[in-house]
């Protein structure tokens, strides 16, 4: 399923058809134009290998998801095409660090 | 798959002759003995505190009959806390010849040695022409980790072994993920995947138990440094860890040295339980290699970005690189070129493939670059852990 459609550029990849994000295979530069999806877009900030971009238009509120699993939350709509990174997402993860006493006992 | 069949009808891919010491003062001895031979023959291994626990006990004895295992000379200094007669009869109970030499008793290091290298010798004429059975995939126990990370292994090695271990469960091999401790965040997603209700809530205890035992110990799990890699949240950084499990059903929960029972896709907990007590879980990747082979893994799959070289004693480490760069820079090293998906020159799946491809390879006897570049690392350290609970593995 990384088999990228033929209208997004090459450097971008798709782990997941479930998801809204692309990931950046090889750096792409700030203001160079690049297919998302059959459509023109202008990248606003350079991404490197590893970043990722709006795959459509994700609105604030909307998980974001990577891997076809829930990665965080979009604190601000996000156009197509643009960075989404810890300036436009954030972590929807609240951990339980209270030592479970509900069934398993933990010696000491 | 050619397999060595042992006595608990388990089969081995491997058949080497484990030069085993008992406490650090007998490292030397061992080291000298099996510096006479192959890396690929005679490997070392061993426990180096004076004091063992059970965890250490029960690791070495899981380890010293795993089925790569065909032989096993016990070093000891001879006034260490090892309990070398129990372990020697476990190996021994097993069906593998065993030795124990007792540095004092023997009369030092010189003569010590020259008995080891001696039955050595002796073992491998024996082993020489050791008959090997057809074995299944049935048979097989995978184990994966990742290592020397960067902002490619989630891209390309992680979910390319992913997609190997999807086939692997498949076609009814055992596969074990792990590092729990790097699978913060993805409890929810993984308690989804889990066989019953009953083993969903044991997982997402166990990534509970890990992120206590992290922040005690004062490391946060997301640095700011994974931002620059373009990682955005720590749940996001650990679906890319998460990834080399792939997609199928998680059957069972094991804890190190418990052996999966069937086929199927086991994550490993490898952080101890109770309070915070030996220091880190891992202190670094070969000890969670241990700890795969000790459940019976026959191959280890290790996705690395930056470029880990090791191998490992007792069962081969396949090299999944994920970054083309380092690939090209290091490519002796690396059995798999998983950085190609970012060229566009091939795709997860066919990565996958390839890693499948190349453990059935190393299953008929063929070497990972690891293996024939005389890697085999080791170590073990002090942990304690609590039996698994009933709900952990599937119903009989």
């Amino acid at each position: 399923m990384s088999a990228k459609s033929s209208n997004t550029d090459a450097r971008l990849i798709l782990l997941d058809s479930a998801d809204n994000v692309l990931g950046v295979a090889r750096p792409v530069r700030a203001g160079e134009t690049l297919q998302v999806e059959g459509e023109k877009v202008t990248l606003d900030q350079h991404a490197g290998t590893g970043f990722k971009i709006a795959r459509r238009a994700i609105a604030k509120g909307e998980e974001i998801y990577k891997y076809g699993a829930v990665v965080g939350v979009a604190n601000a709509n996000i156009a197509k095409g643009k960075l989404v990174h810890v300036h436009n997402m954030t972590s929807g993860y609240m951990p339980n660090t209270k030592p479970a006493s509900n069934n398993k006992q933990e010696t000491s | 798959m050619k397999g060595y069949l042992r006595a608990d009808g388990r089969k081995g891919i491997r058949n080497i002759v484990t030069v085993v010491y008992l406490v650090e003062c007998a490292h030397h001895v061992a080291r000298q003995v099996a510096q006479r031979f192959a890396p690929q023959e005679v490997q070392v291994i061993g426990f180096p505190g004076c004091y063992p626990n059970e965890y250490a006990q029960s690791m070495m004895e899981r380890l010293c009959t795993h089925p790569n295992v065909g032989a096993v000379l016990l070093v000891s200094l001879g006034c260490e806390g090892f309990n070398k007669l129990k372990l020697k009869d476990v190996v021994a109970e097993s069906g593998r010849p065993v030795e124990v030499l007792t540095i004092q008793g023997e009369g030092g290091t010189g003569k010590t040695m020259q008995k080891g290298i001696e039955w050595v010798e002796q073992q491998l004429q024996s082993l020489k022409d050791a008959p090997t059975v057809e074995m299944d995939w049935s048979e097989l126990i995978v184990g994966t980790i990742c290592g020397g990370s960067d902002g490619t292994s989630g891209l390309t090695a992680n979910p390319a072994i992913g997609r190997a271990f999807d086939q692997f469960v498949e076609i009814g091999a055992a596969c074990i993920f792990e590092e729990t401790g790097e699978l913060i965040g993805c409890e929810p997603h993984m308690a989804k995947r889990a066989a019953t209700p009953e083993l969903a809530k044991e997982l997402v205890q166990s990534i509970e138990k890990a992120a206590r035992y992290y922040e005690v110990l004062g490391y946060p799990s997301f640095a700011p440094g994974n931002a620059d890699g373009g990682l955005s949240t720590i749940e996001e950084k650990s679906m890319g860890a998460y990834a080399k499990s792939g997609a199928s059903t998680i059957s069972g929960l094991i804890k190190p040295g418990d052996i999966p029972p069937s086929g199927g896709l086991y994550l490993l907990d490898v952080v101890p339980d109770g309070e915070v007590r030996f220091g880190f879980p891992n202190i670094v990747d070969n000890a969670e290699i241990v700890e795969l082979i000790a459940c019976g893994s026959h191959v280890i799959l290790f996705a690395t970005g930056r470029g880990s070289v090791v191998g490992s004693a007792i069962s081969p480490v396949v090299k999944v690189c994920a970054n083309p760069l380092t690939y090209k820079r290091m490519a002796d090293d690396m059995d798999v070129n998983a950085g190609k998906i970012l060229d566009n020159e091939a795709s997860l799946d066919e990565v996958g493939q390839e890693i499948v491809d190349l453990v059935a390879q190393v299953g008929e006897g063929e070497m990972t670059r690891s293996e024939a570049l005389g890697h085999t690392e080791f170590i073990l350290t002090y942990k304690s852990f609590e039996p698994i609970g009933p709900a952990c593995l599937p119903a009989a």
